[in-house]
């Protein structure tokens, strides 16, 4: 009998711990390849989202800023900065930066950012405060609930077809 | 030129689109990296698609397409509305270009055949080297004129290239070759009206078509355009229609949608022909035609009496009396022929008699214009690639250039082709794909598919389609054009001099720049070229030089046709080409291999084609394994019962039986040219496709020919109903909504609402000829999985519509048979709904009935409770064998395993729609959402729109006095509305 | 009246209980065996998807769905027996009522497989129970499955407490009898049952009680798994006789059931004296009873097809008799409503080899009823273009398999873990002894 009861318990032990884990992962911030900040750039400079994020009003897809547009700026200022430099050695080798991806959505949902933008939907009503992170993460959950809640409140439509086609 | 940088950028920034299409399913992946653009090309915003018109390649009638991509991936291809040929309209094979695109068989960097005869990749900078060294020792040692090149029919800068670079390289051995080539019908055009030119019928004006076994709505120099006249020609107008009579040894698919299938005797149409001109000649049934000519013909039509004819032709007399009685009667009406069926010894003769009875009966000048004529009448003719055999054998050829022909396979066997190429001592070929006669070269420098290419193309006179490169190219591949170019550069300096273009880009608009100085001096040219990159090239009306009968056409001699074989042979070979394969070059597209054949529906497959009784004669059953033998060749192939044959016939379609073709080709059937005398006929030079008699023999071993759709019979169920003319001008008195409404019975739910639309369609059966382009177009834009030919014999075939085809009890000569797309009804009531236990399918305030993939559980439900069964379940998780995958459309989600998907009227475009509507703060606008298959379908049968709009196209034909909706008894109240097919009856 | 003293009948039931022989361990591995060859060609089908099974369009439901259909029907027979014989006051059924009902349960318990397993994401399974779901989601309750999950549940729930409440007595003679680990065992599941007047008078409420809160559930329970066909269109399946039709035919082959199962069973263990040729000569009564129901019910059938003048009913009953699945049909016609009548016969009725035999007849009956009823009609709906054949594949057969033996592994349980006839109810029929008297 004892015996069962421990391997019950470690069992159990185990499980909770793998569960624990693996939220972890899901909720840690993963490691850009070179340290952008959203709080100096949406925060204190206060850059407003869709001027680097220029499909958003356009597209159904929000675009990463290209690296012509950090150029843009990085041409001339802070280009002393180790993470600038950074920027200008893809430029050099004529490479895009692999940013990692932050919020993701199953490949059976269509959301379109154009059609939140024109309803004024802020930014961070599903992205979170950005303008106060240096380091992006996650700080919504963005589940079916959400999305319907949200819908429902607005008296946007909730049939199946505007996410799912 | 921005633009041509930002394509360039296009295979880097995939990412951002690339991971619109992956799997339903929510396990937990990795991490994703987001890709932006390096520089952001001004024309491209992700996730909004970008479209560009160029021309289809894939057979010589030269449609029009506007291929949509998505972030710089092509994702499907459609007709271009202005373009002359097709407005807007495009067939299965059009359709699956993107596949050929997508190929995995592609041929990914240029081959080298090493001493061990194994192909070995090398990069193009060697490859070019090889090529240019071999040229230039033939041009230093003077055997340049030995250097030979094939290709298929080329117009405009290509062309143009080509020639020239031949020529400076000091060689005028070229021929544009194409399996079909239609010389008889030239041949024929020349001995009536000294015009060596084919002409342009008008179909869609005939009242009555005479068809000598030219399959105008599948194959014939046009079928696109073809089939919309047909369509034009068939629809109802003030109590009347169209008549069309088909006349042939088989019961093609074209046969299949006449009014009137003549049975006849293979090879003896002639007769029939000069019978019917004897007829009208003898009963003064012509209109004033000159004395001295109708005397002159009279003469030459003496023997050719009904009773004579008959005795021929098994067509009886009486027929022949009625057919020119209606034909003289028709105003107008239109013989034609020249197809495969008619093409036996005296396939010259027998268009020359044709053209007559066009001639005496007026139709010249009316339905039969010479201009705008076809570019095919350049074509070089079956002799000319004889005696290009002939050289190659004789040692005269050193090089042989080979550009998107196939003429191992599409020439006969027995033409000694393989043999020759054998003694040529350099073989190149660029081309796009492995296939029998590149297998066979030395090297291969593989050319852009036509899609990723600049070039020109004209079918007609008149119409200049230019295509333009619609994405970066997939593989390591060149264009034959810059690749000419380039070489010209390296050969000596005297050839440099004479091509300075750096790319084949320039070139070509150099070449327009002619085209621009004759058509529109008065515009600058930049605007005419950005002009004619947007709309796709353009177009001029070619006016119709009026034709008198040259004397040429009273020297000429009617014969009876000599057929190749003896007594042994018992019966006549009749090789067909393939709706989907063509002259085979279609058979790699997966698509293609899995759309069923109209008329037997057999699927991945080839077929030997014989009469019940003969077959029964023989002791042959379906699938019976049969040894063809003619003097020429023998192959093997399953036996399938078609009633729609002459008794001492059998057919074999061509297209299949590639054995270097790419994994989907590969294995299947065999290829009827084994079997062809090699020998041309007499007159034109072209080859004698159907002058082959063979012999058969039960090999004993049976072969399951897979087939779609259980039974092809109705059993009084009504589902594909037909009205005849008489009733259809009876209704027509009352006008418009004459037709019954849907009966409403009383409803224990209360009815849907649909405060904004209700999305319906309507689907005319007297239009749809069944010729499988809806279906191939629905594949293309739904990421349809292709399953293979085992799948489909478990009943596991994936396609959202289907043609269905039934057979009513069918008296020989008048074919009764019924094609129906069926496809989701978008039911008002529908049953699949109220069973579904977890709500995956549901009504939308749209009318739609939506299939919610992530929330189906796959209980199947829904299916077992669909009385159309247009569900389709996964019951595998399908892939797409890389780059297949490339084609999939980002807007529709690619399903899962055991999960229920179905038609969903293209849902993604209706948002599509909306969304733009909304941006512009309106309503969607009548016309504005149009399915893929709606899109497609070549006889416009399928109109798509608002029922809630009265106004509305679909809703005024949902009224319609032909209306009539399937299964309407169940009450399941459907969105979907068909149109009966009008009958006509014809003694 | 048993002659027989309490000491005796306890004795003589409880020697089911008594620690097996090679035999059964033979007979419990073989069952293992399949239930491991079956749970692996489930797991097959779950990584390869439902490709593997001979379903297709249009029959996209097959063996599994039939056999969950006769499952369930096999359960019925135990309530009926347990639960009405005894509102009825039918004594004889005393000594076989427990078996019956301990068939019933695991019948349910089997049944409840198949529809998870024939599903395409069995994983979501759970979305078809009535939660609120993440996105706002319900269940669907027009969806007949969905009255399935609750009458399916429901079912499973009362019988399986009807069950235990009849055991509790005679868990606690096991427990006085018991020792070592067994005791602590069956003193938790006795529940502290001492047998005094007043747990005796508790007691029989409460059986009574559940007895009749089990009797509409013979009814009610089929009914609905009757609607999962009969609520929608296709032909063969929209016919309002499908409720009474199914509950009859759940019954009789609920009896077959019982009878195959008991006669081997009073073999093995030498219960002749107390489950005696009168009560299989009862259940097989009962038999001709069902059995002439289930020939009236194929007669309307096929009277209504022919007299409704449906042309789609018409021919899909046509396809039955002489279609591709003619042979399951005429099984299914002669098995259930032919052979029972042989039952009239009093000789057949009490050989005990001929009512094995017959039974297991009917059972293979009733189980190619339900094929013929889903895969004909399934295979010839209302488009001629579409009809299909279905073939069960070699997966489905083994998980089918699988399941039966997974039946059997509670059954072997069963008689090993517990008395397989109701002592309690046994003694009732046994005569009290008298004050003073002496065990023999």
């Amino acid at each position: 009998m004892t015996r069962l009861g421990a391997v019950v318990a470690s069992l159990i032990a185990t499980l909770a711990i793998v569960t624990l884990i693996a939220a972890r992962s899901w909720e840690s911030v993963p490691t850009q390849p070179l340290a952008f900040s959203h709080k100096v750039h949406a925060g204190e400079y206060a850059i407003p989202c869709l001027y680097c994020h220029v499909h958003a009003r356009r597209s159904a897809i929000a675009g990463i800023p290209s690296v012509e547009r950090c150029m843009g700026c990085h041409a001339i200022m802070k280009t002393d900065k180790a993470e600038v430099k950074k920027i200008r050695e893809y430029w050099d080798r004529q490479e895009p930066i692999p940013w990692i991806r932050i919020y993701d959505q199953p490949d059976f949902v269509y959301f379109s950012h154009k059609r939140h933008v024109f309803k004024e939907i802020a930014c961070k009503t599903c992205h979170g405060a950005v303008e106060a992170m240096d380091r992006v993460q996650k700080a919504v959950v963005l589940d079916m609930d959400r999305c319907v809640a949200c819908h429902m409140e607005k008296k946007a439509s909730i049939d199946c077809l505007t996410c799912h086609q | 030129m921005s633009q041509r940088i930002n394509r360039r950028n296009f295979l880097k920034i995939l990412g951002v689109g690339g991971a619109a299409t992956a799997l339903v399913s929510c396990s937990a992946e990795p991490p994703e990296t987001l890709i932006p653009y390096l520089i952001p090309p001004e024309e491209i915003i992700p996730g909004v698609a970008t479209w560009y018109a160029t021309v289809c390649r894939e057979c010589p009638a030269g449609c029009g397409m506007l291929v949509r991509t998505r972030e710089g991936r092509a994702v499907k291809v459609e007709g271009n509305p202005s373009h002359p040929v097709n407005r807007g309209r495009l067939c299965a094979r059009g359709q699956a270009s993107l596949q050929g695109l997508y190929n995995p068989d592609r041929i990914r960097q240029p081959l080298l055949r090493g001493d061990s005869g194994q192909f070995q990749s090398i990069s193009w900078e060697e490859a070019e080297r090889l090529l240019v060294e071999r040229l230039a020792d033939l041009r230093r040692q003077g055997k340049a004129k030995g250097i030979a090149c094939v290709t298929p029919l080329l117009s405009g800068s290509l062309d143009h290239l080509i020639g020239t670079w031949l020529a400076a390289l000091g060689s005028k051995r070229r021929l544009t070759y194409e399996a079909f080539a239609y010389e008889p019908l030239k041949a024929a055009n020349r001995i009536v009206f000294g015009l060596d030119v084919i002409p342009s019928y008008d179909i869609g004006a005939a009242e009555l078509l005479l068809s000598f076994g030219a399959d105008f709505l599948e194959t014939w120099i046009s079928p696109v355009a073809y089939t919309s006249a047909f369509a034009t020609m068939r629809a109802y107008r003030d109590g009347r229609v169209g008549t069309a009579i088909y006349v042939g040894p088989r019961l093609s698919l074209t046969a299949a949608n006449t009014d009137q299938w003549v049975r006849i005797k293979p090879g003896t149409e002639l007769y029939l022909v000069m019978g019917l001109i004897h007829v009208i000649l003898k009963e003064r049934l012509a209109p004033s035609i000159p004395q001295k000519e109708a005397k002159q013909l009279k003469a030459l039509v003496k023997a050719y009496d009904p009773e004579a004819v008959a005795a021929v032709t098994e067509v009886p007399a009486g027929k022949v009396f009625r057919l020119a009685r209606m034909f003289a009667r028709a105003r107008p009406g239109l013989a034609i022929g020249g197809g495969v069926a008619a093409a036996s010894r005296n396939a010259t003769a027998t268009l020359v008699a044709i053209n007559l009875l066009n001639y005496v009966t007026g139709n010249v000048g009316r339905t039969v214009r010479f201009g705008p004529n076809a570019n095919l009448a350049k074509l070089a003719t079956y002799r000319d690639m004889l005696s290009l055999v002939k050289a190659m054998d004789k040692g005269e050829v050193q090089a042989l250039l080979l550009y998107g022909v196939n003429p191992l396979f599409t020439l006969p066997e027995a033409a000694g082709f393989r043999a020759a190429l054998k003694k040529t001592p350099f073989v190149v070929s660029f081309a796009p794909f492995m296939d029998e006669t590149t297998a066979e070269a030395n090297l291969i420098l593989p050319d852009h598919t036509p899609l990723e290419s600049w070039g020109d193309y004209s079918p007609w006179e008149g119409v200049h389609g230019l295509m333009q490169p619609v994405m970066q190219p997939v593989f390591k591949t060149k264009a034959v054009g810059d690749l000419l170019l380039s070489v010209a550069k390296r050969v000596d300096d005297r050839m440099a001099k004479e091509f300075p273009w750096p790319t084949f880009y320039e070139y070509a608009r150099d070449r327009w720049g002619e085209l621009h100085r004759r058509l529109a001096p008065m515009k600058e040219f930049e605007a005419f070229w950005e002009e004619a990159l947007r709309s796709g090239g353009i177009w001029k009306e070619a006016r119709a030089t009026p034709v008198r009968l040259s004397p040429e056409v009273f020297q000429m001699a009617f014969e009876p046709p000599e057929l190749d074989g003896g007594a042994a042979e018992a019966f006549h070979l009749l090789p067909f080409p393939s709706l989907v394969h063509y002259d085979g070059r279609g058979a790699n597209r997966p698509w293609l291999q899995e759309l069923p054949d109209p008329v037997t529906e057999i699927v991945w497959d080839s077929w030997l084609e014989i009469h019940p009784e003969a077959a029964k004669r023989m002791g042959i059953g379906d699938g019976d394994v049969i040894a063809v033998t003619s003097p020429h060749g023998a192959l093997e192939l399953p036996a399938h019962l078609h009633d729609g044959l002459h008794l001492d016939t059998v057919a074999i379609p061509i297209g299949q039986g590639h054995w270097a073709y790419g994994r989907y080709a590969g294995g299947r059937g065999a290829n009827p040219l084994v079997l062809l005398s090699p020998d041309p006929e007499e007159v034109s030079g072209g080859l004698a496709w159907s002058a082959t008699k063979v012999s058969l023999r039960k090999t004993g071993r049976r072969h399951h020919l897979v087939t779609v759709g259980g039974s092809s019979q109705q059993f009084g169920r009504g589902i594909a109903q037909t009205i005849s003319l008489a009733e259809m001008t009876e209704l027509a008195k009352d006008g418009e909504g004459a037709g019954r409404e849907a009966h409403r019975p009383k409803q224990i739910y209360p009815p849907h609402d649909h405060p904004k639309h209700r999305w319906g369609m309507s689907i005319d059966l007297n239009a749809c000829v069944g010729c499988n382009a809806c279906v191939a177009a629905c594949y293309a834009e739904n990421n349809i999985p292709v399953v293979g030919k085992e799948r489909v014999a478990e009943g596991r075939i994936m396609s959202w519509i289907r043609i269905t085809r039934f057979v009513e009890a069918q008296q020989p000569n008048r074919p009764d048979i019924r094609f129906l797309p069926m496809l989701c009804q978008h039911c008002d009531a529908a049953p699949c709904e109220s069973v579904c236990p977890v709500y995956a399918t549901i009504h939308t305030p749209e009318g739609l009935n939506a299939q919610v993939y992530n929330r189906c559980v796959g209980v199947r439900y829904c299916s077992n409770n669909c009385p159309y069964k247009v569900r389709r379940f996964n019951w595998f998780q399908y892939a797409w064998p890389e780059p297949l995958n490339w084609q999939l459309n980002p807007d529709v989600t690619v399903r899962t395993v055991g999960i229920m998907e179905k038609c969903t009227f293209c849902v993604q475009r209706i948002r599509e729609a909306e969304d733009r509507a909304k941006d512009e703060g309106r309503v969607v606008r009548e016309g504005e959402v149009t399915p893929a298959c709606a899109q497609a379908c070549p006889a416009r049968a399928i109109v798509f729109g608002d029922l809630k709009d009265p106004r509305s196209e679909v809703s005024k034909l949902s009224r319609d006095s032909r209306r009539y909706q399937v299964l309407e008894e169940l009450n399941t109240q459907p969105a979907v509305t068909y149109l009966k097919k009008i009958r006509q009856a014809l003694e | 009246m048993i002659q027989l003293s309490y000491s005796q009948v306890n004795r003589d039931l409880l020697k089911t209980m008594e620690p097996p022989g090679k035999v059964y361990y033979v007979i419990l591995a073989l069952d293992l065996a399949v239930l491991a060859w079956g749970f692996y060609a489930w797991t097959y089908q779950l990584r390869t998807g439902l490709g593997v099974t001979g379903l297709n369009s249009p029959v996209g439901w097959g063996v599994y769905i039939a056999t969950f259909v006769f499952w369930v029907g096999i359960a019925h027979s135990g309530t009926l027996i347990s639960a009405i014989l005894f509102l009825f006051r039918c004594r004889w059924r005393n000594p076989i009522y427990r078996t019956a009902e301990a068939m019933t349960v695991f019948a349910v318990m089997t049944a409840a497989l198949y529809p998870i397993i024939h599903l395409g994401r069995p994983w979501r399974f759970y979305w078809l129970l009535p939660y609120q779901q993440r996105g706002h989601f319900w269940i669907n309750f027009r969806s007949p499955l969905i009255m399935d999950v609750f009458a399916v549940a429901t079912y499973f729930i009362v019988s399986a407490a009807f069950f235990f409440t009849g055991l509790v007595p005679d868990l606690a003679v096991v427990r006085d009898k018991a020792v070592g680990w067994r005791r602590k065992f069956y003193t938790f599941l006795a529940q502290g049952w001492e047998g005094t007047d007043r747990e005796w008078r508790h007691y029989s409420s409460a059986y009574l009680l559940l007895a009749a809160l089990a009797t509409p559930l013979v009814i009610s329970v089929h009914s609905i798994v009757s609607w999962d066909f009969a609520l929608t269109i296709v032909p063969g399946w929209h016919s309002t006789i499908f409720a009474p039709y199914f509950v009859a035919g759940a019954i009789h082959s609920g009896l077959a059931m019982v009878l195959t199962i008991l006669i081997p069973l009073r073999r093995i263990f030498r219960l002749e004296t107390y489950i005696t040729p009168a009560h299989l000569e009862n259940l097989a009564k009962l038999l001709i009873l069902t059995g002439l129901i289930m020939g009236y019910s194929y007669g309307t059938e096929f009277f209504i097809s022919w007299y409704g003048g449906n042309i789609f009913e018409q021919a899909t009953f046509r396809y039955r008799i002489v279609g591709d699945y003619a042979l399951a049909f005429w099984i299914m016609a002669v098995a259930n409503s032919v052979v029972p009548l042989l039952f009239t016969v009093k000789k057949i009725r009490m050989s005990v080899p001929w009512l094995f035999g017959l039974s297991l007849v009917i059972n293979v009956g009733m189980w190619c009823e339900r094929f013929v009823i889903i895969i004909a009609s399934l295979a010839h709906d209302y488009i001629p273009f579409a009809w299909g054949l279905y073939k069960p594949s070699w997966v489905e057969l083994s998980v089918l398999a699988g399941t039966f033996a997974w039946f059997f592994l509670w059954f072997l349980l069963f008689v090993k873990f517990l008395p397989v006839v109701s002592i309690t109810e046994v003694k009732e029929l046994v005569e009290p002894p008298l004050k003073g008297g002496v065990d023999p």
